[in-house]
């Protein structure tokens, strides 16, 4: 076995620690250490953009950091945008404009908005057909996710 | 009958909560984490496998070689392409062969050992450690390759590398070519391509030892039949054996087979006594999960004058590459494509020469559109050829060979026999709801300026929801084509609804709960469906064939109409009134003369299982109120549709821009009018991502050259333009309810639609397109070699 690293951090406003192999994503981290397997991974080579989650603010694939590289960061995955059973403005605009069929890219599209959408609040439909895309969805044609996006913003 | 309500719909609801439930969310105690090595050379025989230093690896617990698997299996089957009548039989096995000294590989990719290790990290280090020696055998890299004389043959004792060939067709072809004032001659090459669902494969098989029972939790959309597969395969009874199938994050066709990975996994688990996970990766997914679309179309069309398409002759040559995967057999493609070469259109005279191929590479698998994508592009690029040569509107040459509404059910000279559809109406309403006029005058704008600008149509019937009849027709046995339906209602009203569908995204929770919810008269939310795990929900041949709607649906139906006949039975014994007419609404059983006297439907369902304290039923009322049903859909259904698409081409860079997009498509009476759009548009979506970019390009020496995201490229957002769509619905005469399946239409529509846009675009340079994808590489050197370019977009 390789030698493990203590690392710390911040998810969905709870503190987390663990001793890791360096060669650990993120993503797997997030998912296999943490449970929280809301994060997706669908290419883990940076493309598809289903492990987008938010690291400090920023919308980064969790596929392409290594969980050391977040050691002290403050995290946030799509298990953290609901408040209860409240849902995120944005999950109730996906699931009222059908902008999802088979949810797996689903995770990813959330987080990327949500960072698209604090930084442009308004956003055109171009502004957000740029947006996204650096994410791939194979089932719905993007288009109600546009929508479903363009909504959450005028609210 | 379509779903107006805002509905709750609960599968979307877990799913934005990051609440799903994939393959790869599943952990069992003791699980360990499974990988495999993999043939590095396209075509070899292995001479040594050794693992010694794979199992020092720190983690490690073992592997599993082929020679522990061969002795104890059969040939997979129903996969193995001899189940039609029209394919050649050979032994195909989850693991390489016995080669005299050797094993047999035959593609890079082809699975060879498989390893286990406490983490999935330690598994790829096992694997980068175990040494496989191989002794090459030339490359069979395609169709033509594999036609050659001198060939080498992939599978011993067949011979050749043919492994299905039929020929079929109908009328008089050869006077169709005397008569004709016009005849055309041109070969299409169709790319490889693959379905790239965001969710890779994922296969948890865990052999328990002390019940003597395998469990196998695999992303699949028919998990009965990969029970069956795995079943005859390990020689274990089908009870033996539990398949669940949980959330599948997308499939497009490629789940639909039980793959070799899933039962080698099975045999390692039972050696190792651990339940173990293997979840490839997208590498591995472009490389060995299944390819599809690959084909090369040599056809000749005579034509009057008047532009009618007297007779058609094709020769469909399909690369299955190693093996075929679909549970249909070898012919799935190749029939497929040639029988949708005479599409929406009445062409009296056909003959139709389909070959399916080995070669070196990728097993081919269904992808959305199987055959029908390339098919239709076929014959809709033949109407603009013919089009262009007489100087006809593309539009009017499709009217005039249009069949007619007064005479469906049409038998086609392919032989198929459709139930309904008013083809010239669908296109007339294209035309108007896309301002087909308008269009025209742009483009023709455009030209003046020097610009190039393109208006594709695109119309096409797609066939779905394929029942027994139709397999026998086509020569494939042994493949069910039923699907069933459990409804059980408990004693507190509560209504449980097993079906052997899968849902891998068609929104079935909901599309199905509000079926049986109109269908028995109960509230929507006392309604749940279950689905994906043979231990709970009855046998069926599951979701693909664009069939749910029609199949799973027609079981549900038959099956709401017997719990309404007892219900109505049992709320006699309440309502005290013999021979009445009863109806059910709104979870109440009231007398149809008078509503006010009435029961709740909880009530007789309470009564039904002897926990009612007004109601004791006689001995003579059998018990519980449940019912099961199969639905073999008596013939399959025919949705069609037009689609268009304007391009504009950048001549510098050669690319392409899909500038609107407008679809008119009919999938017979609809159920639920949102599911049907996702469908449509998200299909749109996919086949533009086809015409435009999609392409699994092959060195010579068989090396798969798009590996990654990065070079196998599928649309994102900005590729799509805004799809507008239109429906008509013509119900069809053969389904319970007029259904048709529409899963696949958008994908059949939008490759041909942009297509023609393309070839349309590019018609004053004097080339013309028949080699798709058309994305920037091609359309370049088309427009500045002003001939059809070959080779790979890639090279």
């Amino acid at each position: 076995m390789m030698p493990l690293i203590e690392i710390r951090m911040t998810v969905n406003g709870r503190e987390y620690g663990g001793r890791v192999e360096s060669r650990l994503t993120l993503a797997d981290f997030l998912r296999n250490e943490l449970n929280l397997t809301g994060t997706h991974l669908g290419c883990e080579h940076g493309v598809c953009g289903a492990c987008t989650i938010l690291v400090d603010g920023e919308a980064v694939r969790s596929c392409l950091l290594l969980a050391v590289q977040a050691d002290g960061a403050t995290l946030m995955t799509v298990e953290g945008l609901a408040d209860g059973d409240e849902l995120h403005p944005l999950q109730a605009a996906f699931q009222e404009n059908h902008a999802l069929q088979c949810g797996f890219c689903t995770p990813g599209f959330l987080m990327t908005a949500y960072a698209l959408l604090r930084d442009n609040p308004n956003p055109s439909e171009s502004e957000v057909r740029q947006g996204i895309g650096g994410n791939i969805c194979r089932c719905t044609g993007y288009a109600p996710i546009i929508r479903a996006i363009q909504q959450t913003g005028t609210v | 009958m379509d779903i107006h309500e805002d509905i709750a719909r609960p599968e979307l609801a877990r799913m934005v909560r990051g609440r799903g439930r994939f393959v790869d969310d599943i952990k069992l105690p003791g699980m360990c984490f499974a990988a495999f090595v993999r043939s590095e050379v396209a075509h070899a025989n292995v001479k040594s496998i050794n693992v010694e230093e794979a199992l020092k690896v720190p983690g490690a617990i073992g592997v599993i070689t082929p020679d522990e698997v061969l002795p104890h299996v059969n040939p997979v089957r129903p996969a193995a392409p001899g189940s039609s009548e029209f394919a050649r039989p050979y032994d195909r096995y989850p693991v390489p062969p016995r080669n005299g000294d050797g094993w047999k590989v035959n593609f890079v990719g082809d699975p060879i050992v498989a390893v286990a290790a406490e983490t999935a990290h330690a598994a790829q280090d096992m694997v980068e450690a175990v040494v496989v020696e191989y002794a090459p055998l030339p490359t069979v890299g395609n169709v033509e390759q594999a036609l050659a004389p001198d060939a080498p043959t992939l599978h011993a004792g067949m011979g050749d590398n043919i492994v299905f060939h039929r020929e079929f067709g109908g009328g008089d072809v050869a006077r169709a070519f005397r008569q004709a004032d016009l005849t055309l001659e041109k070969t299409f090459r169709f790319p490889r391509q693959t379905a790239v669902p965001v969710e890779t494969r994922g296969v948890i098989a865990h052999y328990d030892r002390g019940e003597e029972r395998l469990s196998v939790w695999a992303s699949c959309r028919s998990p009965h039949l990969v029970r069956t597969t795995i079943s005859a395969v390990m020689r274990l009874p089908q009870h033996a054996v539990r398949v669940i199938s949980p959330d599948v994050g997308g499939e497009f066709g490629i789940k639909g087979a039980a793959y070799p990975e899933g039962i080698v996994l099975a045999f390692l688990s039972r050696k190792i006594d651990r339940p173990v996970k293997w979840v490839e990766d997208r590498m591995e997914n472009l490389l060995a999960c299944g390819h599809a679309h690959e084909m090369v179309v040599e056809v000749s069309a005579a034509a009057s004058s008047d532009g009618r398409i007297l007779g058609v002759d094709a020769k469909v040559l399909v690369d299955q590459g190693a093996h075929t995967l679909g549970p249909t057999s070898a012919g799935l493609e190749p029939m497929t494509a040639g029988q949708s070469i005479v599409g929406p259109y009445r062409i009296d005279n056909f003959r139709c020469d389909a070959y399916g191929i080995l070669t070196n590479k990728c097993p081919g698998a269904a992808y959305r559109g199987v055959g029908t994508v390339q098919g239709v592009f076929v014959i809709e690029r033949m109407m603009d050829m013919v089009a262009a040569r007489l100087g006809l509107d593309p539009a009017e040459v499709r009217m005039r060979n249009f069949i007619q509404p007064q005479d469906q059910p049409f038998n086609t000279s392919a032989g198929r026999l459709y139930d309904s559809g008013d083809y010239p109406d669908t296109l007339a309403k294209l035309l108007d709801v896309s301002g087909y006029e308008r269009l025209r005058a742009a483009q023709a704008e455009a030209r003046a300026q020097g610009e190039l600008a393109g208006v594709g149509i695109c119309c096409f019937v797609e066939h779905s929801s394929t029942g027994s009849q139709d397999y026998r027709r086509r020569g494939v046995y042994g493949m069910p084509a039923f699907d069933s339906a459990t409804i059980k209602v408990d004693a507190g009203g509560n209504v449980l609804v097993a079906v052997s569908a899968k849902s891998t995204g068609q929104s079935h929770d909901s599309v199905f709960a509000s079926l049986v919810a109109r269908e028995l008269g109960v509230p929507y939310e006392t309604v749940k469906i279950l689905e994906g795990d043979t231990d709970a929900v009855p046998f069926g041949a599951g979701t693909g064939v664009s069939r749910s709607a029609v199949s799973t649906g027609g079981a549900i139906r038959l099956a709401a109409q017997d719990i309404k006949r007892k219900a109505a039975e049992i709320a006699r014994f309440f309502l005290e009134g013999e021979g009445e007419a009863l109806e059910i609404a709104d979870g109440q059983i009231y007398a149809a003369a008078d509503p006010s006297r009435r029961v709740p439907f909880a009530s007789v369902a309470a009564a039904a299982h002897d926990a009612s304290r007004v109601v004791s039923l006689p001995d003579s009322i059998e018990r519980g109120l449940q019912s099961t049903r199969t639905f073999d859909p008596p013939h399959q259904t025919f949705g069609h549709g037009a689609h268009l698409a304007f391009v504009r081409i950048d001549p510098e860079t050669g690319i392409v821009k899909v500038e609107q997009y407008v679809c008119v498509e009919d999938c017979g009476t609809i159920i639920d009018h949102v599911i049907v759009d996702g469908q449509v548009v998200g299909g749109v979506a996919l086949g533009i991502g086809n015409a435009l970019h999609e392409e699994l390009v092959y060195s010579e020496s068989g090396d798969l050259l798009t590996g990654t995201f990065m070079d196998y490229l599928v649309p994102t957002a900005p590729d799509i333009p805004a799809i507008q769509t239109t429906h008509t619905e013509t119900p069809s005469p053969f389904t319970e309810g007029g259904v048709k399946g529409v899963g696949e239409a958008g994908t059949v529509g939008a490759f041909t639609a942009v297509g023609n846009a393309v070839a349309d675009a590019l018609l004053p340079l004097g080339v013309e397109v028949t080699h798709p994808p058309v994305g920037p590489q091609r359309v370049w050197r088309l427009i500045n070699s002003g001939a059809e370019a070959g080779g790979g977009q890639g090279n």
